[in-house]
């Protein structure tokens, strides 16, 4: 049962995991927390949900096409809420709360064009359990796993290994002296969002399946940022950690107390980790030099 | 009790605590983001004392604000000397926490069907001069050392700590009061509807509250003051219009951030200065100012 | 005892050492520079000294007590004060309000008092504004500019301003960093003037002058004492005399061949 419950948590702190980062690369680049991460999770998630009932697509496409369309949705939102910001230098709390605009809006969006009743995805991969001894968890679990685990490979090969990827680490130091070293900064901005935006999406189809598709599914947004907390932001290390060791703990909560006391034990968790190390167990603290 | 008045306490009640939101936000640029929270802290304390141990009113607002204080003092003691985002989203997550805890707690608080029975007490005469003292107490607290040092906070943090500031502090003290203004409202909300339950102090009120601070102008109380009454009468007027009202509504906003984030009133305030201009009439007549 | 004394202070940023075991005492009513090239480590010993940074090791002293783990606040109000090389003012207050805020923590009253009682308010802000105008006098602000926002003054004058905010802390060491950064050859003369009168003035009160600077002619005139840095460690102490000739200083200035 342990063992289960393991499994079962390694599969969602994946996805709490790529939440993170998408979060986190942001937040990396441009200094800002982007609450619209969640908007665009939603609205990866619906339109996922969407391309499934006209298209009957199989679990990969319905999550390319989650993901394709977070990507899409994160730089409408850039394009509409942070390039006129950046471009008067505005301080960093309008970036923030344009970002909570943001996610407001695709809530909104939401709201008006297919209203506020719930969905929920089928059951992609049938209901047939895989048993390996006496652990016997779902393929959907699994394949979430390892589509994460793929993601999060993919994602550093990327970042490390290919120019464009090395020119959004490039900005996220210094975005001044990027500029001056020949990055195209703003296009390398759209670029951070539009990847940010197929991790968020692929987590909200992630999500839908998991939970159910409902239009405050965008609220979810706060397990990634409690997960950057835990982990550490400032580093691709920082939100994995987080997201997993989250991911383990709410399903061992879940699991072993109830469902409903999750929440509040979870931010009461949050607080003694805020209190003790702020900076997470992979984060560190910059000193600011005068 | 007519239409036009019920509208006019609904509107007071907002802003409220939208002056609670206005107090934090524009003083030291520090985002809560569950201030709706605070607001179901302070109507349900109060409805629970006047409901379940006959509380007198006054008393029971009391006790609530009080208690709110206290809550809001733990939650913000670990991420005030934080970075500002961990503010936001502490918050955040604490609005989520009392959302579970709320609807948990069945047996005390009615849990997801709510609390009511709440006695009526309040009418356009107790919510005006409600706002009046919150007025002054706000103007007073921004004309004194308090107000100087949350904008030099604000501006630089490390030098206004070099001069003598404990930010963390100050940050908390402005906290503190923010809390207590909202809750206010929030027990004036109760005592009004007489029926609450934990979906009425969810996220969108938060972000509600935040953005009308936005919107009226972060560092100008009338702005906000004026700006949250257009925009609750015109959210009200407009509730007719169907859900698409709520995406235009929040789509304007993100224009307006992002052309005129100041705010539409931006610095303007309606004290003293702004009597000098249009009367012609030197403001020390009328307020004391410093010269 | 020495007003101010620090003990054997080292600062790492990661693996560099940026501030290599460095000790200075300072008595009463006296100006001291600390000089170096660009790099060697002057501007994080302000920063070590007024808190700001955290020592990896070493203990400061001020007037006998420890204050090596004081934050930024606790060590102004002690009466350390410092000037900043980039500024630092506030955007959003006026003049005479910057230079106020540093008097603020002297005002008697609190947060209660503040809500419902505005004359104690009053007769406060009443004092601080005169204290504030005093200083900016001190450092030769005209009276014009007191309720313009610091970025609409000239430099020169925004660096005083600067000076006079420090100054209302009332303190009894002032911490002054490349006051003269970005001024022309007369402002320098005229802030040379400024500085002795504001030891003049604040003689009374033992104030002690530590000077950071690279203006060769700033630092000879009216320092007492001067430390050199290099590469974080103290490579020369003593008179303007005698570290002029001292062949460690001028071979990390100009290179080895004197």
């Amino acid at each position: 049962m342990f063992l289960q419950q393991l499994l079962n948590g390694l599969s969602l702190g994946g996805v709490y995991a790529l939440m993170a980062i998408g979060f986190g690369l942001i937040y990396n680049v441009l200094k800002f927390s982007n609450f619209s991460h969640g908007g665009v999770m939603l609205i990866g998630c619906y339109t996922a949900y969407f391309a499934f009932k006209i298209f009957h697509s199989s679990l990969f496409l319905t999550l390319l096409f989650g993901a394709i369309s977070g990507g899409l949705c994160a730089v409408i939102f850039e394009k509409l809420a942070i390039v006129p910001l950046r471009k008067r230098n505005a301080p960093k709390i309008y970036f923030f709360v344009n970002s909570i605009n943001g996610g407001l809006l695709s809530e909104y969006l939401i709201v008006a064009t297919v209203g506020v009743f719930f969905h929920t995805f089928p059951d992609f991969l049938g209901t047939t359990n895989i048993n390996i001894g006496q652990i016997s968890f779902s393929k959907l679990n699994l394949t979430m796993l390892i589509i994460s685990l793929i993601t999060l490979f993919g994602l550093m090969w990327y970042l490390y290994k290919t120019k464009s990827g090395r020119a959004i680490r490039a900005v996220a130091c210094d975005i001044n002296t990027a500029s001056l070293m020949g990055v195209d900064v703003n296009q390398v901005i759209s670029l951070t969002f539009f990847v940010s935006g197929l991790l968020g999406g692929l987590c909200g189809v992630f999500l839908g399946i998991n939970y159910t598709i409902y239009p405050q599914l965008g609220k979810l947004i706060v397990k990634g940022w409690m997960a950057s907390v835990i982990g550490g932001l400032g580093s691709l290390l920082g939100p994995v950690v987080g997201g997993i060791l989250l991911g383990v703990l709410e399903t061992f909560l879940t699991a072993y107390i109830s469902s409903s006391f999750t929440p509040i034990l979870e931010f009461i968790i949050l607080l003694m980790f805020l209190l003790i190390r702020p900076q997470g167990i992979a984060g560190v603290i910059v000193e600011e030099k005068v | 009790m007519s239409f036009y008045q019920g509208l006019i306490i609904l509107v007071v009640i907002n802003v409220i605590a939208v002056i609670g939101t206005f107090l934090l936000t524009g003083m030291t640029g520090l985002l809560s983001f569950g201030q709706a929270s605070f607001m179901a802290l302070g109507a349900y304390i109060s409805g629970m004392l006047a409901v379940k141990f006959n509380i007198p009113f006054l008393l029971a607002i009391l006790m609530a604000i009080i208690a709110s204080v206290f809550v809001g003092f733990i939650i913000a003691l670990p991420v005030v000397k934080l970075r500002r985002d961990y503010f936001a989203l502490t918050t955040f997550a604490f609005g989520e926490f009392l959302k579970a805890v709320l609807n948990q707690s069945v047996a005390i608080t009615g849990g997801a069907t709510g609390l009511a029975g709440i006695p009526f007490k309040v009418n356009i005469w107790i919510v005006l001069i409600s706002l009046i003292i919150v007025i002054l107490l706000v103007r007073n607290f921004r004309n004194s050392k308090f107000g100087k040092e949350c904008l030099a906070i604000r501006d630089d943090e490390l030098a206004a700590r070099s001069c003598g500031i404990d930010s963390s502090r100050k940050k908390m003290t402005v906290f503190l009061f923010s809390v207590a203004v909202t809750s206010f409202a929030g027990c004036l909300y109760g005592f009004y509807t007489c029926y609450i339950d934990p979906s009425m102090f969810g996220w969108t009120k938060s972000s509600e509250l935040v953005i009308m601070v936005f919107f009226g102008g972060l560092n100008s109380l009338t702005g906000v003051i004026i700006g949250t009454t257009f925009l609750t009468l015109s959210l009200e007027i407009l509730r007719f219009t169907g859900a698409w009202r709520m995406f235009v509504y929040v789509l304007i906003m993100i224009i307006l951030i992002d052309f005129r984030p100041q705010g539409v009133f931006g610095n303007w305030e309606l004290d003293g200065r702004t009597f000098e201009k249009f009367l012609h009439i030197p403001s020390s007549i009328i307020f004391k100012k410093e010269k | 005892m020495n007003l101010l004394e620090i003990r054997n202070i080292s600062k790492y940023f990661g693996g560099i050492l940026a501030v290599d075991n460095f000790s200075m005492k300072v008595k009463e009513n006296q100006l001291i520079g600390i000089i170096g090239p660009n790099g060697a480590g002057k501007t994080t010993i302000f920063n070590l000294i007024s808190g700001i940074t955290k020592t990896t090791s070493g203990k400061k002293f001020f007037k006998g007590k420890e204050i090596t783990f004081l934050k930024p606040s606790q060590i102004s109000k002690l009466g350390i004060a410092r000037t900043f090389q980039n500024l630092r003012l506030f955007r959003g207050l006026d003049v005479i309000s910057n230079v106020e805020i540093a008097y603020t923590y002297r005002m008697r009253y609190n947060f209660f008092q503040a809500l419902f009682w505005p004359p104690i308010v009053l007769s406060e802000n009443k004092k601080s504004r005169n204290l504030a105008k005093e200083s900016l006098n001190l450092v030769k602000v005209p009276t014009k500019y007191y309720h313009e926002k610091p970025t609409n003054l000239p430099y020169g004058l925004q660096k005083r301003v600067d000076l006079a905010r420090a100054l209302s802390l009332l303190p009894q060491v002032l911490l002054l960093d490349e006051p003269a950064a970005g001024l022309n050859p007369y402002e320098v003369i005229e802030l040379i003037d400024i500085i002795r009168l504001i030891q003049k003035e604040y003689q009374r009160q033992n104030l002690s002058i530590i000077l950071v600077e690279h203006r060769m002619e700033m630092i000879m005139k009216l320092c007492e004492e001067i430390y050199v840095l290099n590469f974080g460690k103290t490579i020369a102490k003593g008179s303007p005399e005698h570290i002029q000739s001292d062949k460690n200083v001028l071979s990390a200035y100009l290179g080895g061949e004197y």
